[in-house]
């Protein structure tokens, strides 16, 4: 009985040919492959071909992480420590691109509550730095003349103290 | 090869190369102006994404590091030219968005301030908003009483999906000839502003997709009328203090409905015709109803929960309801006087004065508990009378199992001779919870009147001594053990915040607990247990008082 309660499972292909095999309960939280299975496009493995295979392993460590149910009121408040713990352990990546490839993922795949963490790391990564620390970090070239550069500057110049 | 293949990823600009609706969502929650100015000087591309990021949101406060909200010319002369730097910005991009927010906070100032506001405010309604939010506080250093007036070109904003306004602000004369083009409008909040009755006239009638609507504390008008034109709100939150005379709503499919009036003020008459979806009504002040109570509750059949603050209220209070769920009533009258039939209700919550209703609907959707519970907040002196009375209405309602009394002033004193002299037999319940001193636990006959299956008390204990403390616990535990015929124990429970409940007996309590500074609390439960000695002598004394009682 228990196992025919479990949920049907569904094949995502990442970009590099690797497969994955996921819970369809778990992956109804991308809005793009909740489309695909309600247009019955997900009888074969569904092609990710924006998506590398270690960054789908990430992507799907979150949506399993937040498909766990609590069963109680007790445990939700518990649960919900729980997740905003993994939350802040997951956008902790070693490479910044893996946190742009994060980015790119949850926005093809449109998980809005993935997409939302990942940009928010972003702002947050940035937020406390000078333009210049910004631009290194980046890698952004600054293609103003020195004296557009100046000239902005100058207009805010409250801001830059 | 290698070495120069990760060179070469090293050095890709990966930022930039997102979506541009990626990079724009990642501004966003930039939203301290300093970090977006910084980010705009990155290179052209951001320079320009900056410019087109369609919230804007000024709030004076970013600029301020306390809320000091009296600052330097300077700070007000950044803070202005900002906004006008970042409005024309926006409005000067090729390809121009809709802005789908601006928000301003800011206090009054002098007129050339207004004037930039005014300019901005113009250039943004010109191209379309969605949510606009004013908010101008009013200048207390200042002896300056200018209000800002809103352009006239906002009547025609056929956009907008919000409006939020609030005090030192006037909406535009254009609103009061009646062509009102608010076709999209849902929510709709009026705060502190002079409101002309012909623009409350035209609002009420042209905006047929209103949800929500707020008018808190505006004045400029004696009566507040809505007449059918808005079919489609849901939330209705009128708040005044200026001596309203007449409050009439039609709106068929109101959800919650909040009406507030200043006390001390003449009555205010309401007309609240028939809702069927109406959830929550919030009545609070000297409000007159031009039908009987029984009669205007009919005109809802779903409501849920009801709040009510009826200052100065003549007659008996019947409350009839079938789907009443929550029922907080704010009144100065004897229990006696309130006649509740309502087969469904879940919390009657009771506090005896009118001055402590809070303003807003505070029931807590989520209780936990399914039992029937009734609380009681003791803000006026009452008596042994009252607790009578209260004894008395529990058991004339006959479904209260649960009692809450909260009493943090002393505000009840009884005199338990004349308690005793009542004859009345204790009323049985499964649990009561005391929200008082513990030193007045005991004095004040509650423990006579009630015999609860358990019973907790939450209380400061800082102020009394370990021994003392010692004491009350052991005598409260001894009054529940003296309530019951059979042998009991009491389990005690104690719980610290963010710590796992301690459990001990009431015969072995240690003295060495360490109390906190904070409010704790404190559970008794009676379980069956092996009976001791002096449970038996205390239990032998307590019946021949009670039988004492009945004979005198």
């Amino acid at each position: 009985m228990s196992s025919s309660s479990s949920s049907k499972m569904i094949e995502l292909r990442s970009s590099d040919g690797e497969t994955f095999h996921v819970e369809e309960t778990v992956v109804l939280q991308s809005e793009t492959i909740k489309q695909m299975i309600d247009d019955d496009c997900a009888n074969a493995a569904i092609p990710l071909p924006n998506v590398t295979s270690m960054t789908l392993a990430k992507v799907i460590e979150y949506i399993k992480k937040h498909a766990e149910k609590p069963k109680d009121d007790d445990d939700k408040k518990v649960a919900e420590e729980d997740l905003k713990k993994f939350d802040a352990e997951f956008v902790k990546v070693d490479q910044e691109s893996m946190l742009f490839d994060l980015v790119r993922a949850a926005n093809y795949l449109n998980i809005k509550s993935l997409l939302d963490l990942t940009c928010q790391a972003v702002a947050d990564s940035i937020k406390d730095l000078s333009v210049e620390e910004v631009r290194k970090k980046f890698n952004i070239q600054n293609d103003f003349t020195p004296e557009e550069e100046a000239k902005v500057r100058k207009e805010n110049a409250w801001a830059f103290d | 090869m290698e070495k120069n293949k990760i060179i070469k990823e090293d050095a890709t600009d990966r930022i930039s190369e997102l979506p541009e609706c990626i990079i724009e969502n990642i501004l966003l929650r930039l939203d301290k102006p300093k970090e977006r100015v910084r980010v705009s000087v990155l290179s052209k591309k951001w320079f320009a994404l900056t410019a087109s990021v369609p919230v804007l949101k000024f709030l004076f406060s970013d600029f301020v590091d306390e809320e000091d909200w009296i600052s330097s010319r300077d700070v007000r002369e950044n803070f202005y030219k900002y906004v006008k730097y970042t409005v024309s910005r926006f409005c000067r991009q090729q390809n121009v968005k809709i802005a789908h927010t601006f928000k301003l906070l800011t206090v009054a100032g002098d007129k050339n301030e207004f004037y930039i506001i005014h300019d901005c405010v113009e250039l943004i309604l010109m191209r379309g908003v969605k949510v606009l939010d004013i908010c101008v506080k009013k200048n207390r250093t200042s002896k300056c009483r200018l209000l800002y007036r809103l352009p006239n070109i906002l009547s025609s904003v056929s956009t907008l999906t919000s409006l939020k306004i609030s005090q030192c602000v006037v909406l535009p004369s254009s609103l009061m000839v009646g062509v009102v083009n608010f076709k999209s409008l849902k929510v709709l909040w009026l705060t502190s502003i002079p409101l002309d009755p012909l623009v409350i006239k035209h609002l009420t009638a042209s905006c047929p997709l209103l949800e929500e609507l707020v008018v808190d504390r505006c004045y400029g008008f004696k009566k507040f009328c809505v007449y059918g034109g808005l079919q489609s709100l849901k939330t209705l939150r009128f708040m005044d203090y200026n001596g309203i005379e007449t409050i009439d709503i039609e709106a068929p499919n109101l959800c919650e409905c909040v009406l507030s009036v200043g006390q001390g003020r003449s009555a205010t008459s309401v007309i609240l015709g028939p809702c069927k979806q109406l959830r929550t009504l919030y009545l609070d002040g000297p409000l007159f109803l031009t039908v009987g109570f029984s009669d205007f509750l009919s005109n809802f059949p779903v409501l849920e929960n009801l709040s009510l603050c009826l200052v100065n209220r003549r007659n008996i209070l019947a409350v009839s309801s079938p789907s009443l769920r929550n029922f907080v009533l704010y009144d100065e009258c004897d229990l006696e006087e309130i006649d509740i039939n309502t087969p469904n209700l879940r919390l009657f919550s009771y506090s005896n004065s009118w001055n402590c209703s809070k303003g807003e609907f505070d029931i807590k959707s989520d209780l936990g508990e399914l039992e029937t519970r009734m609380e009681c907040h003791i803000f006026n002196k009452v008596d042994t009378l009252w607790l009578l009375k209260l004894r008395r209405f529990l058991e004339k309602a006959d479904r209260f199992k649960f009692l809450k009394l909260i009493d943090l002033y002393e505000r009840l004193s009884v005199d338990s001779e004349q308690l005793k002299g009542t004859q009345l037999p204790p009323y049985e319940l499964e649990h009561v919870e005391l929200k008082m001193p513990i030193t007045h636990v005991l004095s004040d006959g509650l423990l006579w009147c009630f015999h609860p299956r358990s019973l907790s008390l939450t209380s400061g204990f800082s102020g009394i001594s370990d021994a003392e403390r010692t004491h009350f616990l052991k005598c409260i535990s001894k009054r529940l053990i003296q309530q019951d015929q059979g042998p009991i124990n009491i389990r005690i429970e104690w719980s610290i915040p963010s710590k796992a409940k301690i459990y001990f007996s009431w015969s072995s309590m240690y003295t060495t607990l360490t109390f906190h500074e904070m409010t704790q609390t404190i559970t008794f439960r009676k379980e069956e247990g092996p009976d001791t000695d002096d449970g038996q002598k205390w239990r032998k004394k307590y019946q021949r008082r009670r039988v004492k009682q009945v004979l005198d």
